[in-house]
């Protein structure tokens, strides 16, 4: 199964960081900039938090992809943004970090894993349960 | 092409069956306001974007669609997990199940067949991007929908997840179509 039984906390604290435009803690809220949200109703963002090391890795792959997605669809339009380009690209190395550390311990996220065999096929796939 | 990665835009881990919210939730796999719509919208939309900022986006929110598409269908086949046909039946789904077992088919709300009509290509950017901005209102508000009818926090995150990125592709659309209405 991908996930054994994921915590989400509600997030009451809205602090969303030190930068002027970038919400730290994008992912869980789905955006990454701060004066672009838009929240609905009263309903907090969530903390995500796994049961193993595993899984806690895989929600820090999850952030980074998360993360290098939303400011590429502002970059697309804003290329010249060297301040959101930074950003973009320390995210996109953690990104790549990540992915080998859970590579080397876990399964193969991406088709070209480095490993000695072929185990593309072993799962979890995202979409398995439990039951 | 598209490359594959082991895993979704934000967690899914559905924790309990809910035979009721499937049946609602299937409507942003296969409805008008669907995420399958979404993607294929923006996919074919791209070809006549008329530069390389609007290639771009149109292509990257068509590949971002794409992921929900799974995220919707994972959270589909985790509300269904470990239902029985009685349970089905008592939900309204045993035509469904009859014809589909606990597959995932892309229906609408009332039990349509997905369909390309749902969207509109008109090869006019202005024309096509005024759609895509709709379209993103339209997915916004069901899922608002969606998440008042939700009961637990492991549904009402990914929820409230996918609502949000309405909101985001919605103003990178409106960035771009500001951009082509400046330069006209």
């Amino acid at each position: 199964m991908y996930f054994d039984d994921l915590t989400f906390t509600k997030n009451s604290d809205l602090f969303m960081g030190k930068s002027i435009n970038i919400n730290d803690d994008g992912f869980i809220y789905g955006n990454m900039f701060k004066d672009e949200y838009k929240p609905y109703k009263n309903y907090s963002v969530y903390k995500l938090k796994g049961k193993t090391d595993r899984e806690n890795l895989l929600i820090k792959i999850m952030e980074e992809n998360f993360i290098v997605t939303d400011l590429g669809l502002y970059l697309d339009l804003n290329p010249k943004d060297l301040d959101i380009y930074k950003c973009f690209k320390d995210h996109e190395t953690k990104l790549r970090e990540y992915i080998d550390m859970y590579e080397n311990k876990y399964e193969s996220i991406t088709l070209n894993a480095k490993k000695d065999n072929y185990t593309w096929e072993n799962g979890p796939w995202p979409w398995e349960v439990d039951k | 092409m598209f490359c594959y990665k082991k895993m979704l835009n934000y967690p899914v881990n559905i924790k309990n069956k809910d035979l009721k919210m499937a049946k609602l939730i299937i409507t942003q796999l296969g409805g008008y306001a669907g995420e399958l719509s979404a993607a294929l919208r923006y996919f074919c939309q791209k070809f006549t974007m008329p530069d390389d900022e609007g290639r771009a986006l149109l292509n990257d929110i068509a590949t971002e669609e794409l992921g929900h598409v799974e995220m919707i269908s994972s959270i589909l086949h985790g509300l269904m997990n470990g239902a029985t046909k009685e349970e089905l039946k008592e939900a309204g789904l045993d035509g469904y199940y009859v014809e589909h077992g606990k597959g995932i088919y892309p229906l609408n709300v009332d039990g349509v067949p997905y369909s390309a009509l749902t969207f509109a290509v008109t090869g006019d950017p202005i024309v096509d991007l005024m759609e895509d901005m709709a379209a993103e209102e339209k997915a916004r508000i069901v899922y608002e929908r969606l998440i008042d009818y939700a009961k637990t926090d492991d549904l009402k995150a990914p929820l409230l997840f996918l609502r949000q990125r309405e909101v985001v592709h919605f103003n990178r659309f409106k960035d771009l179509l500001n951009k082509y209405k400046t330069n006209n």
